[in-house]
């Protein structure tokens, strides 16, 4: 028999035992019957080696869990992400280690930036502390708060709509005309869940003319009347706070609830990253404003034009712009003077394109020195959005963590 | 408790997919994973072009979802995923005649003519277009997708020895085209 053949069957493992004697001393004495061994045996490797045969696409992958109204595994969205080396590596904190990096990155550039030009404590100019000056001017967020929930209730054989934010729905026949698939543009194109008090929010600045209780010359006055000079300490109360103007960059842990079905395609890079602008306006209370990135998970029902009732679901990424009321609670724990921890309260309304906003969070932040400190929170949030007149509530509980910068 | 369904067998796994949403949306999960490679891999050699193969790699498992949703009553997963790949892409080689323009050709023989720069399973897919269908098909259910050849002849209608046969000689075949570059690859013995 041939010995390519008898190769050919002993990598298959099918040669038969009478043939094995004959294939041994054709290899130990035929150069050329090794030489077709080795060949064989490298082709039967390469189709090991064969990656990209083995590794559906991503692409394809998403498109075939679209189609079927499945949730993309965590997997391809994984692949789709094209994360790589360590952070795969890190897996689920990678999101949290990218937005921690993020916000040391921002905080040492701001005390690059401010750090240098600001004057010291000592020798700062009695005009220039205007933090000292009472100013009850809190912001008007101008947000109506949603009525109680009117959540419709769930009919037997109600359809569920699973949407998918941004993910491209495969071009299928069979899924063209699959009831369950609609396009979320679509949804908020004709139906509109952006109420228009989320697109008109003002914010009213800060200036001297806006407060006549600002008059810089008092301290002077205070000085002579007291016959002493005057302690200047511009960034920190009695009671170790930040006073003035405070930049906040802070990031978030946090779990939606309920817990969702679906996962988006994307997430953007400032993902669950927050920026706040917050005035000191007195030893206790704070307020500013707040940009943040974050998603919810929406799950609410509604009928169509023929009178089905469906239920959605979906998990978009939303830009939310919120007014911030921060009170310290070193006075009411009893905590007295100059100190390194600064418990607090905040409470926050505001507004994305999806409904109103709200939130509240107990924190701690730490002084390192007269600007800087570090902030440490639980926070819990609720949207607030409407669908056909019916309001539905979704919620988050996270930690909340970031750098404070006073100047 | 989480269920884990990689203990299931393929035959409870499609029992599932009969049922409630989430078992359903667990068990397909389960079963893609067990068979999207193999299932990627008939699409990809035996079409050989990767726009072409994901689209019937696609369509395979929808088709197969709702196969199993209506009425489905068969015990080999993979050979009923494989049955369903090899219609399609049989179709999809009926209704798109290969027709390549002389420069593209020249373009692709001198692609093929640098493969110091290209890996060993590049050489072997380029070899595997350059068979015939019965032959590449035999190749890719046997080598990449581990069928008996049992198997195969069912899948392609022939005999057991004729699905032996086919497969013996795509292997002769590929190790022609790949003779030249062989020396190389053995000596290198890195790339595969």
């Amino acid at each position: 028999m041939d010995n390519n053949i008898l190769i050919h069957d002993l990598l298959d493992g099918n040669l038969d035992p009478s043939s094995e004697e004959q294939l041994f001393y054709a290899l130990s004495a035929s150069e050329e019957a090794r030489t077709e061994l080795k060949q064989q045996i490298a082709v039967s490797r390469a189709v090991r080696a064969d990656i990209q045969a083995f590794s559906p696409s991503a692409k394809s992958t998403m498109n075939i869990y679209s189609s079927l109204g499945f949730n993309v595994p965590v997997a391809g969205a994984t692949a789709v992400a094209a994360k790589s080396g360590i952070l795969t590596t890190l897996g689920k904190f990678s999101q949290g280690i990218i937005g921690s990096l993020i916000t040391a990155g921002v905080a040492v550039g701001l005390f690059l930036s401010f750090g240098r030009n600001s004057q010291p404590e000592s020798v700062q100019p009695a005009s220039s502390s205007s933090n000292l000056v009472s100013q009850q001017q809190p912001m008007q967020p101008q947000l109506p708060i949603a009525d109680a929930d009117k959540p419709v209730p769930e009919k037997p054989g109600t359809i569920v709509k699973y949407i998918y934010i941004p993910a491209k729905v495969v071009e299928n026949s069979d899924a063209a005309a699959n009831p369950v698939q609609q396009n979320a543009a679509d949804l908020t194109k004709e139906e509109s869940l952006v109420p228009d008090y989320a697109k008109t929010i003002i914010l009213t600045p800060l200036s001297k003319g806006n407060y006549p209780l600002y008059n810089p010359s008092a301290i002077g006055n205070l000085a002579q009347l007291n016959g002493k000079p005057v302690e200047m300490t511009p960034h920190y109360s009695n009671s170790g706070e930040l006073l003035g103007f405070t930049i906040e960059v802070n990031n978030f842990q946090d779990w939606l609830l309920p817990d969702p079905n679906i996962e988006p395609s994307s997430i953007p890079k400032f993902n669950n990253l927050s920026g706040s602008i917050l005035y000191n306006v007195s030893k206790n209370t704070s307020f500013g404003i707040n940009l943040r990135q974050e998603s919810f998970f929406q799950t609410f029902t509604g009928t169509d034009n023929q009178g089905d009732l469906y239920r959605y679901e979906q998990q978009p990424y939303l830009t939310s712009y919120s007014g911030v009321f921060r009170y310290s609670l070193r006075s009411l724990l009893g905590l007295e003077g100059e100190g390194f921890i600064i418990p607090m309260l905040q409470l926050s309304i505001g507004g994305n394109k999806a409904g109103t906003v709200g939130r509240i969070m107990l924190a701690s932040s730490f002084r390192v020195n007269s600007q800087f400190a570090f902030m440490l929170g639980v926070e819990g949030g609720r949207l607030w959005y409407t669908h056909k007149n019916n309001t539905f509530t979704t919620d988050k509980i996270g930690v909340n963590y970031g750098f404070v910068y006073g100047f | 408790m989480k269920i884990n369904y990689s203990a299931y067998s393929d035959v409870e796994l499609v029992a599932l997919l009969k049922g409630k949403k989430a078992d359903c949306e667990a068990a397909f999960n389960e079963l893609y994973k067990r068979y999207a490679a193999p299932v990627n891999a008939y699409c990809l050699r035996v079409l050989g072009v990767p726009e072409h193969a994901e689209d019937i790699f696609q369509e395979t498992f929808i088709k197969f979802y709702q196969h199993v949703r209506s009425d489905y009553a068969q015990t080999n997963i993979q050979g009923f995923l494989i049955r369903i790949a090899r219609n399609l892409c049989l179709n999809a080689k009926r209704d798109r005649k290969q027709t390549v323009p002389i420069e593209e050709l020249d373009l692709w023989m001198h692609e093929i003519n640098s493969y110091e720069k290209r890996e060993f399973p590049d050489l072997l897919a380029m070899a595997l277009d350059l068979l015939d269908l019965e032959y590449r098909e035999a190749f890719v259910l046997r080598e990449y997708d581990g069928f008996s050849y049992e198997e195969i002849s069912k899948l392609c209608n022939i005999t057991i020895p004729n699905a032996k046969t086919r497969v013996f000689r795509a292997k002769q075949k590929i190790k022609d085209i790949l003779t030249p570059y062989m020396g190389n690859i053995l000596n290198a013995k890195a790339k595969i």
